[in-house]
């Protein structure tokens, strides 16, 4: 399963994670079960002046994400990532994509599950 | 014949309510058939200094769009055409954002399915009532609520008739002053004789020439910084029609919600001179 990271910098695994979501520069596609980077790219929702949760969440889909780890997520951003189907876990900063990698495998992070 | 004098600034804060009420009481006063219009809509503030009884209340809708159930295929025409993202495709439908639509209208019509409609949604107030013989209307946008222009818009199309119309405009350069200086007579640009003033003054006489007003400007805080602000009016050709000094007084008196008109000599020579200048433009 593919899960998109919220990444501060370029480095793949060893960047920083990014504690927001629609605005984090980058983000970082990884498999989970093999550990390894498939994809990383500059989120272009950035510069966005609102709604940069939803273009976010519609990117990170378009990549095959199944999932997001990101600090926290806006009420537009979270509405839309339901929608996708794409589930969300809070990461804890500062760390690395490859340390929130492990917390992830160990059950650590917290998801973030939609209202009943 | 409406006249509409508009008071804006690029920078905030330099007394743009200051004069605007004053000037709106001042000819209230002496030319009768007079309008305040505070369209600074994300905070208005000119109704605690002229305090008008409230007749009427209005809400304020745009048209947004609204998916109608299971008529949606989820081909995503809607979503490419909404230039603001308000539209997101999922699986086999879309999801509607509509805090980010700007009411073109345009996804209800390219949808082959018919599945979208519009329907209004609350973005403010708009408020009238009388103070004294001056009628007064301000736009209250609702907190959170980020489009300002299609407010200030409802503003002046219900603006009650005046011979003279005192704008009061939102700071800055933005699409929500532009919205309402958008048919103005005269726009007179409230600045102060700091690097920071100038800097957003520029921009202001940009905009203006833009919309092809016609401008003045007033020097507010005069004694203070230096002559740039002063240097640069002149090279554009713009007439400063009053300078008011920096004065202790005047701000206490603005900050318990008092007008400047009837407290400071400074202010009430800048309306007068303003007041003239009206004349002249109508």
């Amino acid at each position: 399963m593919l899960l998109a990271f919220t990444a501060a910098g370029k480095g793949g695994l060893k960047a920083d994670v990014d504690p927001r979501f629609g605005r984090a520069p980058r983000f970082v596609i990884v498999d989970i079960e093999s550990g390894v980077t498939v994809d990383e790219f500059d989120n272009p929702a950035v510069q966005a002046d609102h709604g940069a949760g939803p273009q976010a969440a519609a990117l990170v889909a378009e990549h095959g994400a199944k999932g997001v780890v990101s600090g926290d997520f806006g009420p537009k951003a979270r509405a839309a990532l339901e929608g996708l189907g794409l589930g969300m876990w809070k990461c804890k900063a500062p760390a690395t994509v490859e340390e929130t990698l492990r917390l992830y495998r160990e059950g650590g992070l917290e998801e973030i599950k939609p209202p009943r | 014949m409406t006249m509409r004098v508009c008071l804006a600034s690029g920078k905030g804060g330099t007394g743009k309510t200051l004069l605007a009420t004053s000037l709106a009481v001042y000819l209230a006063r002496h030319s009768g058939s007079v309008t305040y219009l505070d369209a600074d809509v994300e905070e208005p503030n000119g109704f605690l200094f002229l305090r008008p009884e409230i007749v009427r209340e209005e809400r304020v809708t745009v048209p947004v769009p609204a998916l109608k159930t299971g008529v949606c295929s989820g081909c995503g025409e809607c979503r490419r055409l909404c230039a603001y993202g308000a539209i997101l495709d999922l699986e086999d439908r879309v999801m509607v954002f509509p805090e980010l639509c700007h009411s073109c209208g345009g996804c209800v019509i390219v949808c082959p399915e018919g599945a979208l409609e519009e329907t209004p949604r609350e973005i403010g107030t708009l408020l009238r009532g009388m103070s004294g013989s001056l009628v007064c209307s301000a736009g209250r946008l609702d907190i959170g609520e980020t489009r300002a222009a299609p407010l200030i818009k409802r503003l002046l199309d219900r603006a009650p008739p005046g011979r003279i119309e005192v704008l009061d405009a939102p700071p800055g350069t933005s699409c929500s002053v532009t919205a309402a200086l958008r048919g103005a007579d005269l726009l007179v640009l409230v600045t102060e004789p700091t690097p920071f003033g100038l800097h957003d003054l520029r921009l202001s006489v940009e905009l203006g020439r833009g919309l092809g007003l016609g401008m003045a400007a007033v020097i507010n805080r005069s004694d203070l910084g230096d002559d740039e602000v002063r240097r640069y009016l002149d090279r554009e050709g713009i007439r400063v029609v009053a300078e008011i000094p920096f004065r202790r007084e005047i701000a206490a008196v603005y900050a318990a919600g008092g007008l400047g008109l009837d407290t400071s000599p400074e202010v009430l020579g800048a309306v007068e001179a303003l007041a003239g200048e009206v004349d002249r433009a109508g």
